[in-house]
């Protein structure tokens, strides 16, 4: 006897999310960065990314048709096969040029699995097509790219590793500055503990402050003569010189764009990876969301130590850990750099969450993750994103400088160049550092305003 | 099927405050009963014991199954056959109806499948079904946020549905709502009751709705069950006995 009829109201249709463009898209681009650094290609792996394509649109509940399948595994054999036939005909190392002319064959497979989606939902947009095309494309020039710059794909390409000496040197640094990062992190806890943090901390300043004065030798003559030579300094550095040899002998040359890439890719290698990371560990580093005590305590202590180190630490370690200049050495220490931010701020805002969705996930029986995941994660969602980018800022400025230290991109240009007192070529450099991280930070202050 | 069997049970939180006192009681299948007392009684208390959500001591059964020490894997068990619905709703506002209502289907899918979002056909035709028994499938895809709050209620109820309960909590969940959304919710859960036969335990501030709404009414007061019978029954000596002063206005609803 039922007093309602639920067949008499009408159920909406599911309308499009930009998540389900973007799935496709975030598949793709993973794929071919795994098979960038893999190396060798062909149809074997062509098949490869149009299955996992097929399962990101499986997933996204855009199509489940074993014929969309076919059609994928089918631009995927193509689209790799003119990829290795167009690197099997290189003549020297891949440099950028190579890399956009074997990526024109993603271009094409990224075209096809747009077409896929849009047969298999009209209601979007035609344009996902285009959208498909150049994110696969950017996708595999970049995978390339970055397996180039690691020295995965040609020996051509490997960089000469440091003398011992260095090694062990950076080592003792990295041991030494870890213990004082852990005995600040051990010290704020037992001051916490004993709820004395005003006097430590006060203490602390003091201490450090007559250091730091006693140290740097403040003086403001030094300033007023620097001043006085301002002109002598500006003559130095204008105009700019774009070009330059990369070697004795040899022609000039612009020499900017390929360690900046590099540092690009350093960057999103690291805030990628590195808030990733942090999202398990930042709801274990807040008591709303930890599982115990215990795991609060320990993910609070990890991430008290990782935040006392500095980036360029970071890099000088990881520098020695696999090679001076490598640029893997510098998307590790941006992981890290980018983790440590990432799981602080998250954490923060996971503090002031709203319980209610978490006990009444718990009230029906959710296991623990699942609570995270449907009750707690969607509530920081937004501030996941903005952070994000924001570190993605960050890390671009980081990892030039990190590059000083040996962890590859431009800042290692722009110490080369340094040294060589090529100050109107350091100018070149600096104003390409510059537009573009005005240029990031334009964009990621649009999206941020755009997603959240 | 939805029986529910308190046996000498007590509560004590931590800190040492005992809020519900050596309570021994049966509740059959299908019942439609309803708890009040004073703010403080421990009515939020007794519903939570049944889902384990508070540390309690004694016996609880739910369905043969014992609450009081059960593993982590037995309480999920226990609490996947035990909708609640709250009175500040609980609804995740940033998501959508849809996944609110799912979120009553995670503990019947695979971990990986959760983990992924990728949610069984049947299990999003359940969510849906639920949301069409409170009459709100037309906002399935709009955000939780974006609802009023008789509308929320609903949303909340049909995450307890989508759960396919034998026994449904309901926690003060009209205490936020004006007295014509009131009724409604109230109409809803005793409809639910009796067309799906799931036993409902209610807990509620105003005596006319119990009065309206209510078969038993169970009367609590500081931790002890001081009334417990036909709702009939109610004159203003128990209800002394439950409030510790005669009937005011404000203890009606309208
Ligand atoms: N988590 C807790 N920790 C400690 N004491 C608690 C906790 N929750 C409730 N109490 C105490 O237990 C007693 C009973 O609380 P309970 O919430 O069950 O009352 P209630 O009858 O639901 O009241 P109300 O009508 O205000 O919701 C109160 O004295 C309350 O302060
Ligand atoms: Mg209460």
């Amino acid at each position: 006897m039922n007093t309602f009829a639920p067949e008499t109201q009408v159920r909406p249709t599911e309308p499009p999310r930009a998540v389900r463009y973007l799935t496709p898209l975030a598949a793709g681009i993973a794929a071919t960065g795994v098979i960038g650094l893999a190396g060798p290609v062909g149809p074997l792996w062509g098949t490869l990314v149009g299955l996992v394509t097929f399962g990101a649109l499986f997933w996204a509940d855009i199509t489940r048709r074993i014929l969309d399948a076919g059609i994928l595994v089918a631009a995927g054999i193509a689209g790799m096969s003119y990829f290795d036939w167009v690197l099997a005909g290189r003549s020297g190392p891949i440099d950028f040029k190579l890399s956009l002319i074997a990526a024109v064959g993603w271009v094409v497979y990224g075209a096809g699995t747009g077409f896929v989606i849009h047969r298999a939902q009209p209601s979007y947009r035609r344009t996902i097509i285009g959208a498909q095309a150049v994110a696969w494309g950017g996708g595999a020039t970049l995978a390339l790219f970055t397996a180039t710059a690691m020295g995965v794909l040609a020996p051509l390409n490997a960089r000469q590793i440091s003398n011992g000496d260095i090694q062990e040197l950076t080592i003792g640094l990295f041991i030494v500055t870890g213990l004082a990062a852990a005995g600040v992190g051990l010290g704020a806890n037992f001051s916490f503990a004993t709820r004395l943090p005003s006097l430590f901390a006060s203490g602390l300043v003091l201490v450090v402050s007559v250091m730091a004065y006693n140290e740097i030798k403040f003086s403001t003559a030094a300033i007023a003569t620097q001043l006085g030579r301002i002109g002598e300094i500006a003559d130095d550095f204008w105009p700019p010189v774009w070009k330059w040899p990369k070697s004795l002998g040899q022609p000039d040359t612009f020499n900017i764009i390929e360690p900046f890439i590099e540092t690009l890719q350093i960057a999103i290698i690291g805030a990628v990876t590195g808030n990733l990371l942090a999202l398990p560990l930042a709801f274990y580093a807040s008591r709303m969301t930890a599982p115990s005590n215990v795991a609060y305590r320990i993910a609070k202590g990890f991430l008290n130590v990782v935040r006392t180190i500095p980036d360029l630490v970071w890099g000088i370690f990881f520098a020695t850990a696999v090679g001076f200049g490598n640029p893997f050495a510098g998307a590790l220490a941006m992981i890290m750099f980018s983790l440590a931010i990432m799981a602080k701020l998250l954490s923060e805002t996971v503090d002031a969450i709203d319980i209610g969705p978490l006990e009444a996930g718990r009230a029906a029986g959710a296991r623990h993750t699942q609570v995270i995941q449907y009750g707690a994660f969607p509530q920081v969602k937004p501030n996941y994103v903005a952070y994000a980018l924001y570190i993605f800022e960050l890390n671009i400025r980081a990892s030039v400088v990190i590059g000083f230290v040996g962890a590859g991109g431009i800042g290692r240009l722009l110490n080369e160049r340094r040294n060589f007192f090529q100050w109107d070529q350091v100018m070149a450099i600096v104003l390409v550092i510059f537009v573009s991280v005005l240029l990031i930070e334009w964009f990621s202050i649009w999206a941020r305003r755009k997603l959240v | 099927m939805g029986s529910i069997e308190f046996t000498n049970t007590s509560v004590t939180y931590p800190g040492g405050l005992v809020a519900l006192k050596d309570v021994s009681l049966s509740i059959d299948e299908g019942e439609f009963v309803v708890v009040v007392g004073l703010s403080g009684a421990g009515k939020s208390t007794m519903l939570r014991a049944i889902n384990g959500l508070v540390p309690v001591s004694g016996s609880v059964m739910v369905d043969g199954r014992e609450v009081v020490g059960a593993s982590q894997s037995e309480l999920r068990a226990i609490r996947s056959d035990v909708g609640m619905i709250f009175q500040t709703f609980n609804l995740v506002n940033r998501s959508r109806v849809v996944n609110n209502a799912l979120m009553g289907r995670l503990s019947k899918i695979p971990r990986w499948r959760s983990l992924l979002g990728l949610w069984p056909a049947e299990d999003k035709e359940i969510a849906l079904q639920s949301l069409e028994r409170v009459n709100i499938v037309e906002k399935a895809y709009v955000r939780a946020s974006d609802l009023s709050g008789g509308q929320q209620q609903r949303v909340g109820i049909a995450r307890a549905l989508a759960q396919e309960p034998q026994i449904i909590l309901a926690d003060e969940p009209v205490a936020s709502l004006d007295p014509v959304t009131s009724h409604m919710v109230m109409r809803d859960l005793q409809r639910i009751n009796r067309d799906l036969g799931i036993t409902t335990l209610i807990n509620l501030h105003f005596l006319d709705l119990a009065r309206q709404y209510g078969r038993r009414l169970i009367g609590l007061n500081d931790g002890r069950v001081v009334f417990d019978g036909d709702i009939a029954d109610v004159d203003d000596e128990v209800f002394r006995g439950i409030y510790g002063r005669a009937i005011t206005p404000d203890d009606l609803l309208d």
